[in-house]
């Protein structure tokens, strides 16, 4: 609500110093508006980082010139004082413009950062509901080290999805994760994924009980999917660090 | 009459475009800079804070020193001046509960004041540095071991001066001003005269200094109310350096109301007139880089203020319509000029500081005609307690500044 306000004060700001400038036409009121309305133009193209460089350099340079003028031509105290407005409008049109991009450009940052938060806190995937990577990994940790004080084994398969066509492609890996998420065991196994892979972790198994999993995975795909050859390969491999189990899943932001 | 107004202000656009290229170099120092690497072994450090009637602050000052990280051995003492209110108290608190910090009642003696109390300080520890953080300060947890690492990187260090921050900035518009001077004269100034002439101050507070060196010193004078300037003539006269670290930052609480702005302040200028006239009666505070300090507050506290009195007068004697000397300069727009120009270094000092709002530009725009009049009556205050303390041979009494409890 106070950033509404503030946004709207600043744009009505903005305005009625436009206007007052051409409504007082004090001296060198055109050569002031053209200045402001080259300043809006270039300053929403520049980079965040060059904005007050300009606006001030702006507000510097128009003072030298009036300073100059008044010198070389004389003025009296009251003519300066009429340059001092003029200045006074250009300056405050430059910087309230430059406020106003610095609180959209801050609100924007403060939303980006947010996202983040919200995308580091989120448990669950979209549409398949696996879990999201940094879930996966933190879980693992806690998996991986009780596996290791109980001296159980703990296994990592990772599904490489190979299939080319771009317009099916997402469909494909919602039906794999889908059908990977039937074949592990419930509340108790691991699965994640990311664009064209899956990644699961199994706990308390062994080899051969890792096999079992992954040909209950392809009959199931034989089943629902019409393929001949799986679009898929897949490696497995026995794990008890979290530090190896972060290097083999690949973490894309 | 003329010739009086050209030499006033060609003094004061003298002063502008200096303070410009300070600013200027203050942005460029910030920009680049990067914090020292870490150090293969961390020294001793004794962490020293003076406590005069502190129960109000002390609490969170001591939570936020309890909270500090440093890999190397830390002793916090707590150094009692005669307090009379629960300081000893808060202090025992923490004391038995966290074996790094102690409570040290300080002997009563005179001349009253930090330096003194310092003093003692350093005579019950014996750690490589100390570090001062005034007692209503809450330093970052990383604050010191910043300033250590810089201390320790660069060449001929005598320690390192770190940021200090307005706690209460948001309380009222006083502090909201007092927290932007300090963004421009107190840091980006002091970025900038050490990018420049490898100058540093000392601020009073957020400061590490090597125990040798002060001791190579003799240690604070007691008889300086401004006891960091002070110090900081002495060491750079000495040919020591005192790297700046912004990243290194405490909190402090600032005055909330105008009177004890004015009291506070007034300490502070008339400690700097006793330096001038320390600095006026000792040739070893004009020679190589302390020359640029010796002028700089000649500059600031004598000049500058003056000039701004003039240009005050000036300024309202034009409004009111009075017939000025016929000139051949633009007198009314130089001075436009110059408001320009002051103002510009505060909105870079919000800008570098990552602190625009459309709250803070607008204050910016009133502190010349507000918050930078009051220095007029602060020199003038403190020129004249000076000089009737010297007239009647005393000496004056360090007054310590009012804290105000914290919301939250």
């Amino acid at each position: 609500m106070k950033k509404n306000l503030v946004l709207g004060v600043l744009i009505l700001g903005i305005l009625i110093n436009g206007w007052a400038i051409a409504y007082l036409a004090l001296p060198f009121y055109q050569i002031v508006l053209a200045i402001g309305a080259l300043s809006i133009l270039i300053m929403t193209l520049l980079h965040d980082r060059y904005l007050f460089l300009y606006a001030i350099t702006i507000a510097l340079a128009f003072g030298v010139f009036l300073t100059a003028y008044s010198f070389t031509n004389q003025k009296t105290p009251e003519m300066q004082m009429l340059y001092m407005y003029e200045h006074l409008l250009l300056t405050s049109l430059v910087l309230m413009y430059w406020i106003l991009l610095n609180f959209i450009k801050k609100i924007g940052y403060e939303n980006k950062e947010l996202k983040q938060q919200v995308k580091l806190l989120q448990k669950y995937n979209g549409v398949t509901k696996l879990l999201t990577l940094t879930e996966f990994n933190e879980q693992a940790q806690w998996l991986l080290k009780s596996s290791e004080r109980n001296k159980e084994e703990a296994w990592f398969v990772k599904i490489d999805i190979l299939y080319p066509n771009k317009r099916t492609k997402v469909n494909l890996q919602e039906d794999l994760e889908r059908l990977a998420l039937q074949t592990i065991r419930q509340k108790f196994d691991l699965i994640s994924s990311n664009s064209g892979a899956i990644y699961i972790v199994l706990k308390n198994t062994h080899a051969e009980g890792t096999q079992r999993m992954l040909e209950r995975f392809q009959e199931k795909v034989r089943s629902e999917l019409n393929f001949i050859e799986p679009p898929f390969t897949f490696m497995k491999m026995q794990v008890d660090k979290a530090s190896q189990l972060a290097a083999l899943v690949e973490i894309k932001s | 009459m003329t010739t009086l107004i050209v030499i006033i202000m060609a003094f004061f656009w003298v002063l502008l475009t200096f303070y410009s290229i300070m600013t200027v170099a203050g942005i460029w120092f910030r920009l680049a800079y990067r914090d020292a690497p870490e150090l293969d072994a961390y020294p001793s450090v004794a962490l020293l804070i003076p406590a005069h009637n502190e129960g109000i602050v002390l609490e969170d000052t001591l939570r936020a020193m309890a909270r500090l990280q440093y890999k190397g051995k830390l002793d916090i003492y707590v150094l009692d001046d005669s307090s009379k209110d629960d300081t000893a108290e808060i202090a025992q608190e923490f004391a038995n509960v966290f074996s790094r910090i102690h409570y040290i009642p300080v002997p009563p003696g005179s001349p009253s004041g930090k330096s003194r109390v310092l003093n003692y300080g350093l005579s019950i520890s014996d750690s490589e540095y100390f570090v001062v953080y005034d007692a209503d300060n809450e330093p970052e947890s990383d604050a010191l071991e910043k300033l250590v690492k810089a201390a320790e990187t660069t060449q001929n260090a005598a320690g390192a001066v770190g940021y200090v921050k307005t706690k209460n900035e948001d309380t009222n518009t006083l502090t909201r001003m007092i927290a932007l001077e300090f963004q421009v004269f107190q840091l980006l100034m002091q970025c900038g005269r050490w990018t420049i002439f490898k100058l540093g101050s000392l601020a009073g507070t957020n400061m590490l200094l090597r125990r040798s060196v002060l001791e190579e010193l003799g240690g604070y004078d007691v008889l300086a109310l401004a006891e960091d300037a002070e110090l900081t003539v002495r060491l750079t006269a000495k040919g020591y350096l005192l790297p700046v670290v912004p990243t290194s930052r405490t909190w402090e609480q600032e005055p909330e109301q105008v009177k004890t702005f004015i009291k506070q302040r007034t300490r502070w200028l008339t400690g700097n007139i006793y330096l001038l006239e320390k600095s006026l009666l000792d040739l070893t505070h004009w020679r190589g880089k302390t020359f640029f300090l010796s002028l700089q507050h000649v500059l600031t506290y004598l000049v500058f203020v003056g000039v701004l009195l003039f240009s005050d007068v000036f300024f309202i004697m034009s409004l009111a319509g009075y017939e000025l000397p016929n000139m051949e300069a633009p007198l009314l727009i130089l001075w436009f000029m110059s408001y320009i120009v002051y103002t510009s270094q505060l909105l870079s000092a919000l800008v570098v500081d990552r602190n625009v709002s459309l709250k803070n530009v607008l204050y910016v725009f009133v502190m010349y005609f507000t918050y930078a009049q009051l220095f007029i009556i602060l020199l003038i205050r403190s020129f004249s307690t000076y000089v009737w303390s010297r007239i009647r041979g005393t000496t004056i009494a360090w007054d310590k500044t009012k804290r105000f409890k914290g919301i939250g």
